[in-house]
């Protein structure tokens, strides 16, 4: 026995040596001569970075398993706050993370359910909302707690986020926070009911979204006038419906007229969402937003009331000079890193918009492109990365989508923006389908590299490079262009001359989604022989075909002549009927060739 | 505190538009740079309004080797003149976003090497490259077991049998 009691005695011995042993190792390596704070730092990276649901709610979040490596990462996870700001709404993490928190600022997500559980975890992480820098509560029914978020200020929330999902909720009756939210920054209200003059929307707001609220809660003009003005910091301005309502008899000038425009002078993003354009003028006209580098602009109904098919109904060519008025000012890029360029823009993409009529158009500075496999939608298959982006998204129904005003909006934006040096371009959009837009949009960007078309515009690109549309008849859309540049745009040439070659420098083209049975005498004839040569693409030596469909006679056609391009048949073959893209070296194979 | 010696202007030709700093690195290796590029260390420019008060120059002695210094400068010289968020003092807390393509190939060293700048980062307090190897080093561990992460690092288990189950390790997973 005595003998059983000495070996546990050297058993203990011998594993707290062993320990000893371990914590001086750990204290060599390297790791554990970094200070605790940048450890602190790593964590903060890890966790996020690590996946924020764990399997069950029981489970801890995946970045604890650092806590399980060596003491002193637990230690050092434990006794920093800002690691445990994320409140974990369960019943085993909840206290946890309230108390290691400790005095840090906490968000609280809430997502509610109904169930009891729940209701209480609401009420108890809502008593803790002094010390809230950011709530999001979104689910069904928040009615009930409404009158939580009204019993103490919240003097350092930056965020507030509430979307109701049901019946829309009614803030009108109470002060949220007493009405004190110094820090207010970003808010952003769904399916709620408000006064428009409530305290919450405070002068400190950068952010505000308001969507899905009733028709009876849309502001009159001088409501929402008003709460524009007191938020002179905005730079993210998102309402998706409350858009006052103008009369069908109001003239451009009654819309316009009555008070100088509010300026927003830090607004980035606008994405205003309406009943007519013409409800959207009334509140374009009536702010000034100089660096705006997104415009959005959507409504459902074209807002005429004579119903005619004139392409360009009144409410629609006011839209049209609104939107060119707005344009003179966002003329140069706006980097928003805060590093001012004097740098032109380097892509451009044309491309449906919304879901329904209507187009956007994306002028940047692309520094990644590579392809993924969205093959539902060939443009987006594109993963950019755009710096300095400016992002211009309009869509309406009816007349005010109509060809003339996308057309005129296209090209005063192509005419303002800085797009000298673009070499990249993308184009998904049927309004390409004209051969005059590619020499009216595209005949003085003569650096482009790069070009991937879709669909019909590839119709348009191959009608250009046959020399149509280059001196074109005048239409409604040039009297249009040349009245707003008049009025709006004198620095703008009105009728450059019209380029020689579109795309001399054109190295790599992309055809994708369209029946190259129909333009396989165009595009590959035409490149083949060179008959492009004398309008453009004097220097193409890449094309890549993505998407397409082709017959098996064409395909034997251009195996012919693809016999002494040293492509691989069976891959090009492969590329072709699938999705993936197949590239010809047009140096090799096409020079000369006839099939 | 670093050690400060003091130089004259033969070695430190610092008169012209862009003047320069002497670095002194812990190996004894002498390293010319424009104040401009290492602007965006905070500790460099506290050092640097403090020549300007004494009305002194000196050269900086820094407690790491100049294979790091020179990678550190490297790194301030490809963002010269660049704003970079994290460097603001008013910038948001780290968020999801991912290392910077650049940075990535800069920070493709060994493990001892990237924990080296980091630590060099920190000291001259240059946030933006702390965050940017504090990302790499997470990006190392992620999606690994506790056993895989203290293999990557070279740590042990140090845990007592009381410590891997007790009341205060139960919430920490």
């Amino acid at each position: 026995m005595a003998k059983r009691s000495a070996l546990d005695k050297q058993i203990a011995r011998a594993e707290h040596e062993l320990l000893a042993l371990r914590r001086l190792k750990n204290s060599h390596a390297f790791i554990s001569r970094v200070p605790v704070e940048i450890l602190a730092h790593i964590f903060s990276f890890f966790k996020a970075s690590s996946s924020s649901i764990p399997h069950s709610p029981c489970d801890p979040p995946t970045w604890l398993a650092v806590t399980h490596v060596c003491q002193r990462w637990r230690h050092v996870a434990l006794s920093f706050p800002s690691l445990w700001t994320d409140i974990l709404m369960h019943k085993h993490w909840l206290s946890e993370t309230l108390t290691r928190s400790k005095r840090a600022l906490i968000c609280i997500h809430i997502d509610v359910y109904g169930d009891a559980e729940t209701l209480q975890l609401i009420r108890t992480v809502l008593g803790s909302v002094g010390r809230a820098k950011e709530l999001v509560m979104n689910g069904l029914n928040l009615s009930p707690y409404v009158e939580d978020l009204c019993r103490e200020p919240a003097p350092f929330l930056e965020t507030l986020e509430i979307t109701e999902r049901s019946w829309p909720v009614s803030l009108k009756e109470h002060e949220l926070f007493l009405g004190k939210t110094p820090r207010l920054r970003r808010l952003s209200l769904r399916g709620c009911s408000f006064s428009w003059a409530s305290p919450i929307f405070c002068s400190t707001l950068t952010h505000l979204a308001i969507c899905d609220i009733e028709t009876a809660n849309i502001p009159t003009p001088s409501e929402l006038r008003d709460i524009l003005a007191a938020l002179p910091d905005l730079r993210h301005l998102a309402l998706n419906g409350p858009i006052p309502r103008l009369s069908h008899k109001a003239t451009m000038k009654s819309v316009t007229k009555c008070h100088s425009p509010i300026f927003l002078p830090h607004l980035r993003f606008l994405h205003l969402r309406g009943h007519a354009p013409r409800d959207l003028l009334g509140v374009m006209s009536q702010i000034s937003i100089p660096h705006c580098e997104v415009l959005r602009l959507s409504s459902g109904t074209s807002g005429s009331s004579s119903g005619g098919s004139s392409s360009s109904a009144p409410p629609a060519r006011w839209m049209t000079a609104c939107i060119a008025g707005h344009l003179k000012t966002i003329s140069s890029p706006n980097s928003q890193n805060g590093r001012n360029t004097t740098d032109g823009y380097r892509a451009i993409a044309f491309s449906p918009g919304g879901h329904k009529r209507g187009f956007a158009f994306v002028a940047g500075t692309c520094r990644q492109l590579y392809e993924t496999n969205d093959t539902d939608h060939p443009l987006h298959s594109y993963h950019m990365v755009w710096d300095d982006k400016f992002y211009l998204d309009l869509c309406w129904e009816g007349h005010a989508a109509s060809r003339c005003n996308m057309e005129v909006v296209f090209r005063i934006a192509c005419a303002s923006l800085p797009l000298h040096d673009v070499d990249t371009v993308f184009v998904d959009s049927d309004f390409f389908r004209e051969p005059k837009m590619w020499w009216i949009v595209f005949g003085r960007m003569a650096h482009v590299k790069r070009l991937v078309v879709t669909g019909y515009a590839v119709d348009g690109l191959l009608a250009a490079l046959r020399g149509e549309g280059r001196q074109a008849e005048s239409s409604e859309s040039d009297a249009l262009f040349e009245t707003l540049v008049k009025k709006y745009l004198p620095e703008i040439d009105e009728a450059p001359a019209m380029p020689q070659h579109l795309f001399p420098e054109l190295s790599q083209l992309t055809v994708e989604g369209v029946d190259l049975n129909r333009l396989f005498d165009d595009l590959i004839g035409g490149l083949c022989f060179r008959s492009f040569k004398k309008n453009g693409l004097k220097r193409l030596s890449r094309l890549y075909l993505r998407s397409c469909n082709v017959r098996y006679e064409h395909l034997v056609r251009l195996a012919g002549c693809l016999s002494h391009s040293g492509v691989d048949w069976d891959e090009f073959r492969s590329g072709l009927i699938g999705h993936e893209s197949v590239a010809i070296k047009l140096e090799d194979g096409f020079r000369g060739q006839r099939f | 505190m670093p050690t400060i010696v003091s130089v004259d202007d033969s070695t430190v030709p610092g008169e012209g538009s862009s003047r320069l700093l002497l670095l002194v690195s812990s190996d004894n290796k002498h390293i010319v740079v424009e104040e401009d590029i290492m602007s965006r260390s905070r500790f460099i420019s506290k050092q640097v309004e403090g020549f300007e008060a004494t009305s002194q120059r000196h050269a900086i002695l820094l407690p790491f080797s100049s294979f790091v210094l020179n990678k550190v400068i490297e790194y301030c010289s490809h963002y010269r003149g660049y704003y970079l968020l994290e460097d603001d003092p008013d910038a948001a807390p780290p968020g999801r976003s991912p290392v910077r393509e650049w940075d990535q190939e800069f920070l493709d060293v060994d493990r001892n090497m990237l924990l080296r700048i980091i630590k060099a980062a920190h000291y001259l307090e240059i946030k933006s490259l702390v965050g940017s190897c504090a990302r790499a080093i997470a990006d190392m561990i992620r999606g690994k077991t506790t056993e895989e992460m203290r293999e990557i690092l070279g740590v042990e288990n140090d845990f007592t049998p009381e410590e891997e189950h007790s009341p205060s390790s139960k919430c920490t997973g």
